[in-house]
This record gives C-alpha cells, sequence and structure tokens, in this order.
C-alpha cells in the first residue's frame, strides 16, 4: 500500500463517531458520571500511547533506512485501527478497552507515515505536529468563549463536506487498487490540489468544534462515565485526521 | 537545535498546556445558554455510520480481490 493510500484510508474516517444518538439510552445515570477533566485526562492518556507506540515505528525506520521495514506495521496499524475505531463507533460501551487499543494501533501507523515523510522533508513532522496542536488549542478557546458557536446547520455543513470528503477519497483508492491513477488533483502539488488540501484541513479542524461540543454537552447531561473514554476516541480520530491532512499540505507545498 | 524545531517545539508545550488547563473547565454562559444548540440525542444522522459500514466493506473486497488478481 503507498503512503497515500494509507492516507486516504484514514481519511475516510472523518467524524463518523458523531452522527449520533450517542446519549440515546445512556441516560442520567446515579454516581460516576462523564466530566470534562475526565476526558481531557483520557485524551492526555490516548495521545501518550500514541507517542509511544509512534517511536516504534519511527526508530525502526531511521534504524534501517527502509520503508518496507515498516511499511508492513505501518499499514497493519492502519487497518487495525479502521477495525477498531469502527467497534467502537457501533459499540460505545466498549471504548474504555478499544479506545487505548486503536491509539497504540494508530501510533504505529502515525509512526511510520510520520518517519517517510522526514525523511523525504526534514523537519515536515514537528512543523505538521505544532500546527494540529496549535488548531485544537485555538479552537478549544475559541468554543470555550462561545465566539465559535455550532448550531445543527454548522453540524450539517460539517458532516455533509466530511461525507463528501470521504466518498471522494474511497473512489480515490478504489480507482488507485485497479491500476488508475485516481482522483490525480488531490495529490498534486499545483494551485488546485492544495487549495484542496486547505479545504479539507478547514473541515477536520472545524470538526473539532463539534467534538468539543459533543463532550460538553455529554458532561452537562450526565452521560455515563465510559463516555469520556469515547469523547476522548472521538477527538483522537478527529486530530489524527487533522494530522495527516497537515502533513500532506505541508509535503505539497515543500514539494514546488 | 535549529529554529524550525525550537519554534515549533514552542507551540507543541503551550498548545497541550492550553489544551490540558482550559479543556477541564465548562464553557461560558453564552455557550452553553442558547437555544440553537446541537442535539446529540437526535438520530438524524444515524445512517452515516451505516454508510461508512458499508464503505469500509466494500473496500475489504476489493483489496481481497486485488490480493486473488496478484
Amino acid at each position: 500500500m503507498s503512503k497515500h493510500n494509507a492516507l486516504q484510508m484514514f481519511g475516510r474516517s472523518g467524524n463518523p463517531a458523531l452522527n449520533d444518538n450517542t446519549f440515546r439510552n445512556e441516560g442520567r445515570v446515579i454516581g460516576q458520571t462523564m466530566t470534562l477533566q475526565g476526558t481531557v485526562n483520557k485524551t492526555g492518556l490516548l495521545l501518550s500511547i500514541l507517542v509511544l507506540t509512534a517511536m516504534y515505528t519511527w526508530n525502526l525506520f531511521f534504524q534501517t533506512g527502509n520503508p518496507a521495514a515498516v511499511m508492513p506495521i505501518a499499514t497493519g496499524g492502519a487497518i487495525g485501527g479502521l477495525i477498531l475505531a469502527l467497534v467502537t463507533i457501533f459499540k460505545k460501551t466498549w471504548s474504555p478497552i478499544t479506545a487505548p487499543i486503536y491509539a497504540a494501533l494508530e501510533g504505529l501507523f502515525l509512526g511510520g507515515i510520520s518517519a517517510i515523510f522526514e525523511y523525504q522533508y526534514p523537519g515536515i513532522v514537528i512543523q505538521a505536529t505544532g500546527l494540529t496542536l496549535g488548531t485544537l488549542a485555538s479552537l478549544l478557546i475559541l468554543y470555550k468563549l462561545g465566539i465559535i458557536q455550532p448550531t445543527e446547520n454548522f453540524r450539517l455543513m460539517i458532516v455533509s463536506a466530511t461525507m463528501g470528503i470521504a466518498v471522494l477519497y474511497f473512489i480515490s483508492m478504489i480507482m488507485n487498487m485497479f491500476g488508475s491513477t485516481g482522483i490525480g488533483f488531490i495529490h498534486s502539488n499545483g494551485l488546485f490540489g492544495i487549495g484542496f488540501s486547505l479545504f479539507v484541513v478547514a473541515i477536520a479542524a472545524l470538526n473539532l468544534v463539534l467534538d468539543f461540543d459533543f463532550i460538553e454537552q455529554g458532561a452537562e447531561m450526565g452521560a455515563p462515565k465510559y463516555m469520556e473514554w469515547f469523547g476522548a476516541f472521538t477527538l483522537m480520530v478527529t486530530l489524527i485526521w487533522l494530522y495527516l491532512e497537515m502533513l500532506r499540505l505541508l509535503a505539497k507545498l515543500r514539494s514546488r | 537545535m535549529d529554529f524550525n524545531t525550537l519554534f515549533f517545539g514552542i507551540i507543541i508545550v503551550l498548545s497541550l498546556a492550553v489544551f490540558l488547563y482550559a479543556g477541564k473547565f465548562r464553557a461560558s454562559e453564552k455557550q452553553r445558554n442558547r437555544d440553537d444548540k446541537i442535539n446529540w440525542q437526535s438520530a438524524r444522522y444515524r445512517h452515516l455510520r451505516t454508510i461508512l459500514l458499508i464503505m469500509v466493506g466494500i473496500l475489504a473486497v476489493a483489496m481481497l480481490a486485488r490480493w486473488l488478481m496478484s
């Protein structure tokens, strides 16, 4: 699988975890309920797990200098992560177990992909990480202050755009598998390709606002404790997608 | 340490600190007391999960077909 294919595979995840009757049947529970602090702590924990496993494939690549040494592990991580993401979306009660495993598998994938990008464009990984986390912090502040107010129309717009991107990536990936060049502009480093990447980065970033609102309302409504893991998982899905899109955008800009 | 690493390293540390600190506080009144908030309990987008599952299924079949062809 090429690195583009692997990226596209992840891109599909978008933010379907947040289509939802999520709090339906969860009800208000007595005792242990979802809190903002708990969700933030769990997100931190998932990020740490991701970084630890990413370091493994990262080091493996730079020790061997051979992409073939890490690609099977990275591809396995991407496929395993996709399966775990689906399981988590359909069985939210399992998220205390599936979310950490998902983070570990995605770490293997991201570590390998990041190392390959870093080898081609030195310094790109720290730039993509900085921009991703910078976007996270900026949007969190804008959300908390009420400057960005997610409404049903906002949600409809973001979900529609995310699904559109997912379908485009999906078609391109299927075409690539059977020898076609796929949808060329997605990967091009021309103005159109960069414009497309900027659009995808913007949509991925705005998905973070939906995640914040989902977590905030979950805590306010007294959702069960395991929803902290699910909230952290949704944030991870979006962050990983945003990071990959940042990496692609920077690579396109550097390759010009 | 070059400028690129230093600059983006500082952004990473500051952003993580902001997230871990600001994330635990509730949103402002302006954000919470609105009539047009998203109703996360509605099943309006429920079908998206099914669409996602179908896409993954097609992808798995395509990967299998490609593997059998090679």
